[in-house]
């Protein structure tokens, strides 16, 4: 099964890990037979959730340092037309 | 309460403030807690779109806030937030537990059913999908939800992971069980957390309810009575209530809330319920809008009222058993129950009785044009269906207080007060009511 597969290799290998389990159990879902036994959902939300969050905590970690970024370079824009605002006199001043 | 989160999500007003009743020492191995009344308790199935959609935002932010502060929510059921002065509020307390590294969020599956499911459904399908919590008490089932919105185009990615692939997941492990060296293999890091509540809250907030007009949504754009007729209702409505001041309201039919809102001069909080979906949401968006704090606004189809639902049926209360209020308002409803949904008088009158003390309510007579608009498409077989029989069959539950003619209209506001005795339980209607 594709899906074993994959696992075997997460539970073995480190680089790549988000990219091949992911593969595994996304293709595996999409291929799996359909089941009527209802037993435990919650073991598959688990298993679901560690490749979900895998690839959500990365989006969020970019996310996070695009903004801060983002803030940084903002925030030294901002600086610098304060700098200029200082350096030039106020209009009423200079009338 | 250590930790600072307490006083963090009371402050920011997310979680309902309490006091200890017995404080917490090395000794004891709990404590004793009192949190703030909620006046009117609320169900998932009762929510508007915006409603629900603000209590998933509210679960997923505390969520966030706890685990900033080493702990997390051990659970995320959608009956763990009420409505509190027009705003969501976590009720449960005793839902946080302190952050393991490492370890999965527990309630990840709940806030699916509860609350990203649910909200899909409506979005992308039909608003009326929200009232599966009714007959799913703990939320709706993944693969229903992913049978419901298979080959639904426009399917966020997102939702798709959350919904579709989470119920192909659970299928394809369901046969695992919980020791499974799987399960516990899977590890959540802390970032990883962040990053699922904040794909959750993107998706949430991106769903949009319907828009599509529905019966009533522009009820009071179609009415047949003209402006005096309106002010002198609404003025007879907030002088009863100054004279009752209820603590507790409800407006049955309250369509956006016209009514309730007169009916707030009484003091109290008024829950105006409605069985439109639209009609609901306008109303809760004008609260939330306008920052109102004593109204309510929740669905309810009258004619087939909340159940008791859960364990027993006792865990969470029908209409009847969260009452009965104070004041129980029936303006414009009565011909919409006795002709369009042939209920006759007397059961009227016999289930408002089990539902307040004091009842306003306005008789539309058969010379109403909104009434002969329903007789248009129905055997007219109400002979009954006038004043008389009206005020006979409430008087045989109240006491009529007053009764006064709406000026320039044909229509008349009774306010009667529940007779000693005329008020019954649940099981005494449901004697009654059953052939």
């Amino acid at each position: 099964m594709l899906w074993m597969k994959s696992i075997e290799e997460l539970d073995s290998s480190e680089g790549g890990l988000i990219l091949r389990s992911s593969t595994g159990i996304v293709l595996g879902c999409l291929v799996c037979e359909p089941a009527f036994a209802y037993l435990d959902p919650g073991t598959g939300s688990i298993l679901i959730q560690g490749l979900i969050a895998a690839i959500a905590g990365g989006l969020f970690a970019i996310k996070a340092y695009w903004h801060r970024l983002k803030g940084f370079f903002s925030k030294s824009s901002r600086d610098d037309s304060r700098e200029k605002k200082e350096e030039e006199p106020p209009q009423s001043a200079a009338d | 309460m250590d930790s600072g989160l307490y006083q963090v999500l009371v402050d920011r007003g997310l979680l309902i403030r309490h006091e200890e009743l017995t404080p917490v020492d090395d000794t004891s191995t709990g404590t004793t807690i009192a949190p703030v009344p909620v006046p009117q308790v609320s169900y998932p199935y009762e929510w508007s779109f915006s409603e629900y959609q603000d209590a998933a935002l509210l679960t997923l932010e505390v969520c966030r806030i706890a685990i900033a502060h080493d702990m997390i929510l051990k659970d995320a059921s959608a009956y763990n937030v009420q409505f509190l002065e027009g705003r969501p509020v976590f009720i449960d307390t005793g839902s946080f537990e302190a952050l393991e590294e490492g370890i999965p969020w527990s309630g990840y599956r709940q806030f699916c059913q509860h609350f990203l499911a649910p909200l899909t459904l409506a979005a992308r399908i039909d608003i009326r999908l929200l009232r599966l919590l009714e007959t799913h008490i703990d939320g709706v089932p993944l693969d229903l939800a992913s049978k419901l919105l298979n080959g639904r185009t426009g399917l966020s990615p997102g939702a798709w992971m959350h919904i579709r692939l989470h119920a192909r997941a659970q299928r394809k492990f369901s046969d695992q069980t919980a020791a499974s060296p799987a399960r516990t293999q899977r590890q959540v890091s802390r970032n990883g957390l962040l990053g699922l509540l904040d794909s959750l809250r993107g998706n949430v907030t991106k769903l949009r309810g319907t828009t599509a007009r529905t019966e009533w949504g522009d009820y009071y754009d179609e009415t047949n009575y003209g402006e005096e007729a309106t002010r002198h209702k609404r003025e007879m409505v907030s002088a009863w209530c100054q004279r009752l001041s209820p603590s507790l309201t409800w407006d049955l039919g309250g369509n956006t809330g016209f009514y309730s809102r007169a009916a707030v001069s009484g003091g109290g909080t008024v829950v105006c319920w409605d069985v439109d979906p639209l009609a609901v949401e306008r109303n809760y968006l004008q609260v939330r809008d306008g920052n109102e704090t004593r109204l309510l606004p929740l669905l309810l189809d009258l004619t087939n009222p909340s159940k008791g639902i859960g364990w027993g049926n006792r865990e969470r209360d029908s209409l009847a058993a969260r009452g009965p209020v104070d004041l129980v308002m029936a303006l414009a409803l009565v011909h919409h129950l006795a002709i369009a949904n042939n209920v006759p008088l007397d059961l009227i009158a016999e289930y408002f009785a089990s539902l307040g003390k004091h009842l306003i309510i306005e008789f539309v007579p058969r010379e109403d044009s909104q009434v002969q608009r329903l007789l248009l498409s129905r055997e007219d077989i109400f002979a009954d269906y006038d004043i008389d029989s009206f005020a006979q069959a409430f008087s045989r539950y109240f006491i009529e207080r007053e009764r006064v003619p709406v000026s320039q209209s044909v229509r008349t506001l009774f306010l009667f007060e529940l007779a000693p005795g005329g008020g019954y339980g649940g099981s005494a209607i449901n004697t009654a009511a059953s052939p």
